[in-house]
């Protein structure tokens, strides 16, 4: 395969991961400019653990899901009585924190005659697990994409859950879902905890990809994308984020001539959208219809 | 599988890495730049005969924008090569060097483009 | 069945219930009279525990429930039809049915009180895959019933289902009410316009700026010139 497609379906796959992470959040109601900083505690704890101790990666990445859904969780308790518009403050303030203190943080040690590790601004180099071990970029796409499979699978089981049910539930309203019985609060904790583990499982991914990472990287417009992503393609099924990071990674990158005016399409796209489907290309109602007839 | 596979393939090389220094100018074409690149080991001597293609992320979007990557040619100065690349805007860009010889590695650096051309920042 | 006493609710410095006392018989439909923002809403949500009161007590079946959450209130029995918000728009008509049903286990049985609720709303039947935003008026306040219902309530709470639905319809959601109280379900409901709810409820209660100013049988209500005012919409509160 060729090179630019591996990178451009790699990238689609990381982006997958954080749009997922967002959608999430939607999908219980609550909207959030905030998951590329668990994206960041991800990528750097994973980076942390191989690069500098020499952890394999699939422990590595386990360390970035457990630092990320331990975040989403501390951010979610005081959060998670906010609504609309100071939620989302909420998380924008938490993750524009977290990117200024990357900037801060120095964590170095010596690995092979190299000092390696987060070191500020500069940001964490040589984070080189996957070419120390050869694997082969097509190898990692591999890997890459059977994580976001099994994630999306694990996703189609949860909304043909009762709790899947719960959650729509309490995004449609909150108010109306606890008069009912249903546990509003405990539900949007428990979904900012996984939200939080999903995006850093995509940092985990990404830093090994890049081989290093900056604070620079973890910027708002990660997190407005990774959000946006989900209002295009849609709340109704989890298939939506995944369709909206490719209509506009896959299909406005690859199609290179109109690339340059990308944020003016994108940008366009996501407000024509709103208006006319504000729930997304794969709304709820769309995908009951595609959905008919089967349990 | 596939975990297993990696947690026992070999572990760390160990060799000493490359180190690479980039300057870019820009051409007749917009948003195409003719970049020059030395390569040294650690010690800081040239280092000829290396293969490699040369890529570019925007940190400021990581993932959104794809560079296609071209193959840089040697020239006959020891450790220095070139290649043509074409971004899609001004800004900071981070190169990647992708290497396949001597030995399967990546470089990174970072460069501020222009209309005159890409220097390394920072 | 609930007793409620001397409760008093307040948001903020504003008290909107001030001391409220009122009573739910077991197998009765009770009905709370009050024009707008006489505190009717409040008692609900009270009630349901979706606000806390400042002090007093309510009482269901001789266990307190202030200090429970709402999903432990609805597991004890109390369910809440509220007034406006009543669906999950973009949730299919099935699915809110299956939604009111959350806190209980047994696939088998939700199935069955289910197909029961479709026995009852044929309408809710025929539009069962249907998004919940897409049906009138009169056939969301069915859901909203049907919904509460799914929890086996044994005894719902109902604020004003007959706002803003056209006099047939209002008289088709009171036969179901009359119909459900016989079956067994306990009743309390809150109305602005006692038209409709002197056909069915057993006993009255008056609210008004926050207190109870009567209590009494339909016939006493009927007979008492004080529900002039409420039957013909308070100029006060």
């Amino acid at each position: 395969m060729d090179e630019f497609l591996i990178g451009v379906l790699s990238n689609i796959g990381l982006m997958s991961l954080l749009a997922l992470s967002a959608w999430l959040l939607l999908v219980v109601g609550e909207i959030s400019f905030g998951q590329q900083a668990f994206f960041a505690l991800g990528a750097y704890a994973a980076g942390i653990a191989t690069a500098l101790y020499g952890w394999p990666l699939p422990l590595g990445l386990f360390a970035g899901v457990v630092v990320g859904a331990l975040a989403g969780f501390a951010v979610a308790i005081p959060t998670m009585r906010l609504t609309g518009l100071a939620f989302a403050i909420a998380t924008l303030a938490f993750a524009e924190l977290m990117r200024l203190l990357l900037q801060l943080w120095v964590f170095q040690r010596e690995v092979d005659g190299e000092r390696l590790g987060p070191n500020a601004v500069e940001g964490f180099r040589g984070v080189r697990w996957v070419y120390d071990h050869d694997l082969s970029a097509l190898g990692y796409l591999g890997v890459i994409w059977g994580i976001v499979v099994v994630v999306l699978a694990a996703l189609f089981l949860c909304e043909r859950s009762r709790i899947g049910l719960a959650c729509r539930a309490v995004g449609a309203d909150a108010e109306l879902a606890e008069a009912q019985g249903l546990p509003a609060a405990r539900l949007k904790i428990l979904v900012a905890t996984v939200a939080g583990g999903l995006a850093a499982l995509g940092g985990g991914l990404y830093v090994h990809l890049a081989t290093y990472v900056e604070p620079q990287h973890f910027s708002i417009m990660l997190g407005v994308h990774a959000l946006a992503y989900g209002l295009i393609g849609g709340l109704g099924t989890a298939l939506g984020p995944i369709l909206g990071v490719v209509l506009d990674i896959g299909l406005l990158e690859a199609l290179q001539e109109i690339a340059r005016y990308r944020m003016i399409v994108f940008g366009g796209a996501v407000a024509v959208l709103l208006i006319l489907r504000p729930r997304g290309l794969l709304d709820e109602a769309l995908v009951r219809r595609l959905t008919r007839g089967k349990p | 599988m596939i975990w297993l596979w990696l947690m026992l393939s070999s572990a760390a090389l160990g060799q000493t890495r490359l180190d690479a220094a980039i300057e870019c100018a820009a051409t007749a074409r917009l948003m195409v730049y003719d970049c020059a690149i030395a390569l040294a080991d650690r010690q800081g001597r040239p280092v000829d005969g290396a293969k490699f293609k040369l890529g570019a992320d925007m940190p400021s979007m990581p993932m959104a924008h794809n560079v296609r990557p071209v193959e840089a040619d040697s020239t006959d100065a020891p450790g220095r090569y070139r290649a043509r690349l074409e971004l899609e805007m001004e800004g900071e860009w981070a190169l990647r060097l992708e290497f396949s010889a001597p030995r399967r590695d990546v470089v990174v650096k970072r460069l501020i483009f222009d209309d005159k051309g890409g220097r390394e920042g920072r | 069945m609930l007793r409620v006493g001397d409760v008093v609710t307040a948001y903020g410095q504003l008290e909107a219930l001030k001391g409220v006392s009122v009573a739910a018989e077991s197998g009765k439909i009770t009905c709370l009279l009050g024009p707008n923002g006489a505190g009717k809403t409040t008692l609900m949500m009270t009630v349901t525990g979706l606000l806390k009161p400042k002090r007093g007590s309510i009482a269901f079946e001789g266990q307190e429930l202030v200090g429970l959450s709402p999903s432990e209130i609805v597991a004890r029995g109390v369910a809440l039809v509220p007034e406006n918000r009543l669906v999950f728009p973009d949730m299919s008509v099935r699915e809110n049915l299956e939604a009111g049903a959350y806190l209980r286990r047994k696939p088998a049985e939700i199935a069955a009180d289910l197909d029961r609720m479709f026995e009852r709303f044929p309408r809710l039947k025929e539009r069962a895959g249907q998004s919940a935003g897409t049906l009138s008026g009169g056939e969301q306040q069915m859901l909203a019933v049907a919904r509460a219902l799914m929890s086996r309530p044994r005894l719902l709470l109902m604020d004003e289902p007959s706002l803003g639905l056209a006099p047939l319809i209002v008289e088709e959601i009171f036969r179901i009410v009359a119909e459900l109280n016989r079956d067994g379900t306990s009743i309390f409901l809150v109305e602005q316009n006692a038209h409709m709810a002197l056909k069915v409820a057993h006993h009255f209660y008056l609210i008004e700026q926050g207190r109870v100013t009567f209590s009494g049988s339909p016939g006493q209500l009927a007979e008492d010139e004080v529900i002039q005012r409420a039957y013909l919409g308070s100029k006060r509160g």
